[in-house]
């Protein structure tokens, strides 16, 4: 049995603005106390979650960090080669970050960073389970990790993928996605807690390199699978934390996937109204907030679509 | 720490100082259309997967440097204040090596992308040997670097090869007999990401073909 025992969030309240290199303004869920792109403080924005949910056995703590990011290295680089100046730096590579963790915190060697889009910390989840399911480790810690990047913004702007008023996930009026920041930690372990991971499954199957089908064909064969994979059936679920973006395709994919897996539709929710779209961070960040509502007793499932097809459904169990 | 004992099933690896030729892209993607939108990296991928008769099944990837051209392509728009390629920003994410894999093979089985700095084959390795171990299926384990961008040679400290790439397809063994540690084989030159999966593919070329990895 693997569960969740603590976790820890620092995430935007309110939804603000960003202005991009060409001016455009974007909506945007920063941080109250913005981290911005330098090294130390987003070190230490980990360091602050990860410390709120240390258990006290750390030598057999492993440490999985789910980001999108990429290395500042290159940026500085090209800067640097822009202006015709040398380059020369000290900064920490993203990877980076999970190694100095545990050796700061006195963590087991086992260290990962995982980057597959939206879907990296949701699967950072899936590892975690594996190893304590193995007996490699007894406890993990899963981080979730998302700043504001230039460079990833400009990337959904030129897609036409980022909504210019909010988000309004699964409305007619929706509009396309909002971004947002932020950064969360998770502890997984064996040890009593009313939620549990009781397993998901992850695949990669879409319709081009960034999205699925409109049938949302490839989502109901990662929800099914998670389903199997926990030996449950439909009827055992009684909430759906949907991916639900915001954007009209990803909803509409994952609206018709929902309807072909249940007959009766659960209870449906979704995040991103809240804290935005974090990207790589979701699936620590939202798990974190379900995990802080109110909820009654009931088997969760939670659904990350991104880039590259990769898809996972993750079922969660809470049980007071 | 556990041990898992590994069968190395297949491997391959090849590498360039500057451009690797050849990689058989016509015959392994006939689509034109697809062939056109391959990064450096998933042609690398398509080639090596080949090399080790994998069409499909569970993925382990690697890159320290992901997608490095795409990346350097965006970066420079915004920094020139010019609009950015959406097909850039599309194979800019560090799984799309993998994905091209999925979608011109078919293949929807899982997909862990790996990032580690210098260390990124060798977590890579433990993760495929962790999926292998949860699964009982075998793993493609793949770590691919290329870094052939322009003015690299301006900050390039850790290479002499640009491009590269490692695979070996692992799965777990039914005993211990004959296992080997893994020993340290590097290719003198490689860019260090990518070593401890050199090592592996070299044990496997001399005749190894069980191997201990240390989670």
């Amino acid at each position: 049995m693997v569960n969740i025992l603590s976790s820890a969030v620092h995430c935007a309240k309110t939804l603000g603005e960003k202005v991009l290199e060409d001016g455009t303004k974007i909506p945007y869920f920063s941080l109250e106390n913005e981290i911005r792109q330098n090294q130390e403080e987003i070190y230490n924005a980990i360091k602050d979650v990860v410390s709120k949910v240390l258990p006290k056995q750390t030598k057999q703590t492993a440490l999985i960090i789910g980001t999108s990011l990429i290395d500042w290295h290159l940026l500085d680089a090209i800067e640097a080669n822009e202006a015709n100046k040398p380059y020369t730096s000290n900064k920490r590579s993203i990877d980076s970050y999970a190694k100095d963790l545990a050796d700061e915190f006195g963590l087991s060697g086992f260290t990962m960073t995982i980057n597959t889009a939206c879907t990296s910390s949701a699967n950072a989840l899936l590892e975690a389970k594996n190893l304590i399911k193995a007996g490699i480790v007894e406890n993990v810690i899963v981080v979730g990790l998302e700043i504001f990047s230039p460079v990833m913004s400009s990337g959904f702007a030129s897609m036409d993928l980022l909504s210019k008023t909010k988000p309004k996930p699964f409305k007619k009026d929706r509009d396309g996605l909002v971004l947002g920041e932020g950064v969360g930690a998770i502890l997984l372990g064996s040890q009593e807690s009313p939620w549990e991971l009781l397993g998901g499954f992850s695949n990669c199957n879409s319709e081009t390199i960034t999205s699925v089908s409109s049938s949302g064909d490839e989502c109901v064969e990662v929800m099914n699978n998670a389903l199997e994979n926990c030996s449950l059936h439909v009827e055992d679920i009684t909430v759906i934390k949907a991916h639900a973006t915001g954007s009209q395709a990803n909803d509409e994919a994952e609206m018709n996937a929902i309807k072909k897996v249940f007959k009766k539709e659960p209870t449906i929710m979704s995040l991103k109204q809240h804290i935005g779209h974090t990207i790589g961070a979701s699936g620590v960040l939202e798990i974190a907030l379900l995990m802080k509502d109110e909820f009654k007793n009931g088997i969760f499932m939670c659904n990350y679509f991104g880039f590259g097809g990769n898809n996972i459904s993750l079922i969660l169990r809470k049980n007071s | 720490m556990k041990s898992v004992v590994l069968n190395i099933v297949s491997s391959a690896k090849i590498y360039a100082a500057q451009k690797i030729e050849n990689l058989d892209e016509k015959r392994l993607v006939p689509n034109m259309m697809t062939r056109r939108r391959l990064t450096r990296n998933s042609r690398i991928m398509l080639y090596l997967s080949d090399k080790c008769a994998f069409s499909g099944g569970k993925i382990v990837y690697g890159s320290c440097f992901g997608e490095l051209e795409e990346t350097a392509k965006i970066a420079n728009s915004v920094l020139e204040g010019d609009m950015i390629s959406p097909t850039s920003f599309q194979n800019s994410v560090y799984n799309t090596a993998p994905s091209y894999f999925s979608l011109i093979n078919k293949d929807t089985d899982e997909i862990i992308t790996i990032s580690s700095g210098m260390k990124t084959s060798l977590d890579t390795l433990k993760t495929a040997a962790l999926q292998a171990l949860a699964s009982g299926e075998k793993v493609l384990c793949i770590a691919i670097e290329c870094i052939n961008i322009n003015k690299i040679q301006e900050i390039n400290r850790c290479t002499k090869f640009l491009e590269a790439g490692v695979a070996v397809v692992v799965e777990i063994a039914q005993d211990e007999n004959e296992v080997k540690e893994i020993e340290s084989l590097h290719v003198d030159g490689i860019i260090g990401s990518l070593q401890d999966l050199m090592s592996v593919a070299n044990m496997h070329e001399n005749g190894i073909n069980k191997i201990k990895v240390e989670l």
